[in-house]
């Protein structure tokens, strides 16, 4: 009997800002039941380590945070290959695809195959940069300025006029009204995430994403659009509706082939009554939402494992039905204190073992 | 009724879905009146002015073409 085939996702926890990663292993697990997944995590308290259902992880392992830097990681990966039959990365988050992008030659040789973009298209997207990016393509954004001092930020957001957004290079946003709150917000983001610092101007109107994945040539093979319905105080994403709105799409098309992007992507557009949507992020991974399209017939973290593996006859993944809804919902995770224990000594964990015996798992 | 391009959704009243029915049903919007009064039982000036005030907010809503209001 073949061995399973093995992948290992990041980004796994599942609180009040989520990351893709449990999202991910649903999706996949969906179309790959007997799958391998090895979970790469920052923090014992990542809590899709303690799912026992669909999400779940086989093993994991604690990797350095992205601050210490692409060598670090590389000897960490270097040890968990020696335990690990990794034949594929998915990263899913912002902070930690440099480090991957500068050690995959060796994870290549290794054996280990991931879908990644360009290094310059990465900085094209990144948050400092996108409004010249838009600039340079003729696609409509809000102003943004980048500075790594406070007294330039307060310049630039005078320029804007308040309110403005205070973001961080990798996560965080926050609306300010006053030079005094935007002082303190930077000094808060650029403590955690470091500079540059963003400031940009503050539209009103409603979020519309999509979600992809585009394949070597820039082309996209498939993807997702919804207008948000339900939103964080973080402006985080806990309901949407899918749309069919052609000029979304076309412009997502035009972006992604404009950055010559290649693998996941989520989209951000904001639209006001009476102007065109304007480009607000660009995300370099598959957004938390990604299991919801999973759902209706269009599974691209499968669609991603096909084109890494070069399937001979891949799936084509339906077009979304405008209409269609999805609602996040939370559900609380049974653990044992012993798998945290395991895990924050020693580092790596496989399941099972120390798993609680739970009504569900009799 | 949900916009599939902008995503807006709205509640339609009884007599708003069966217009809007009839509408994709390829129905002769002059006629619509006629069906109104005669499905729901009422009197013709009602039917008229119910049919007229749903096909105006269709219009401004960007739905069915026509002069917005």
């Amino acid at each position: 009997m073949a061995a399973p085939l093995t992948v290992a996702v990041t980004g796994l926890h599942s609180g009040d800002n989520p990351q893709p990663g449990a999202a991910v292993i649903r999706s996949l697990r969906r179309r790959i039941p007997d799958i391998r997944i090895v979970g790469l995590s920052y923090d014992p308290l990542e809590s899709a380590l303690y799912s026992h259902g669909i999400d779940r992880v086989d093993s994991v392992y604690l990797l350095p945070f992205p601050i210490k830097g692409p060598e670090v990681l590389l000897d960490r990966m270097r040890y968990i290959l020696k335990k690990e039959q990794l034949q594929i990365l998915i990263p899913c988050l912002d902070s930690e695809l440099s480090n991957f992008m500068t050690i995959y030659p060796e994870l290549e040789r290794r054996g280990v195959a991931a879908m990644l973009p360009t290094r310059s298209a990465l900085d094209m997207r990144a948050k400092e940069n996108l409004a010249e990016f838009c600039r340079r393509n003729s696609f409509g954004g809000p102003k943004t300025f980048a500075a790594h001092d406070v007294s330039k930020l307060l310049q630039y957001a005078g320029e804007i006029g308040y309110p403005v957004y205070v973001k961080g290079k990798y996560y965080e946003a926050w609306l300010v009204d006053t030079p005094a709150d935007l002082v303190e917000k930077f000094d808060s983001i650029s403590r955690i995430w470091g500079t540059p610092v963003l400031v940009q101007e503050a539209l009103v109107g409603e979020e519309f994403d999509v979600l992809g994945l585009a394949d070597e040539g820039g082309e996209i093979v498939g993807h997702c659009a919804i207008r948000k319905l339900l939103r964080t105080r973080a402006g985080k994403g806990f309901g949407g509706v899918v749309i069919n709105d052609p000029a979304v799409t076309r412009l997502a098309r035009q972006i992604i082939k404009a950055l010559g992007w290649s693998g996941p992507f989520e989209i951000e557009f904001l639209k006001s009554a009476g102007r065109p949507h304007l480009l607000f992020e660009i995300n370099p991974r598959f957004p938390t939402w990604v299991d919801f399209p999973s759902q209706i017939g269009c599974n691209l973290p499968f669609r991603l494992v096909e084109m890494i593996v070069g399937a001979h006859n891949p799936t084509t993944p339906s077009n979304c039905d405008a209409g269609q809804m999805f609602i996040r919902h939370s559900i609380d995770l049974v653990g044992d204190i012993a798998e945290l224990a395991k895990l924050s000594s020693d580092g790596e964990y496989a399941a099972g073992s120390l798993a609680p015996k739970t009504e569900a798992s009799t | 009724m949900l916009n599939t391009i902008s995503g807006d959704f709205f509640r339609l009243t009884p007599t708003a879905g069966f217009i809007l029915r009839a509408l994709i049903d390829g129905k002769d919007p002059a006629g619509l009146a006629d069906l109104v009064e005669r499905h729901f039982d009422i009197d013709h000036s009602r039917a008229i002015r119910d049919v007229e005030l749903f096909l105006s907010e269709l219009r401004s809503l960007g739905v069915i073409a026509g002069p917005r209001p």
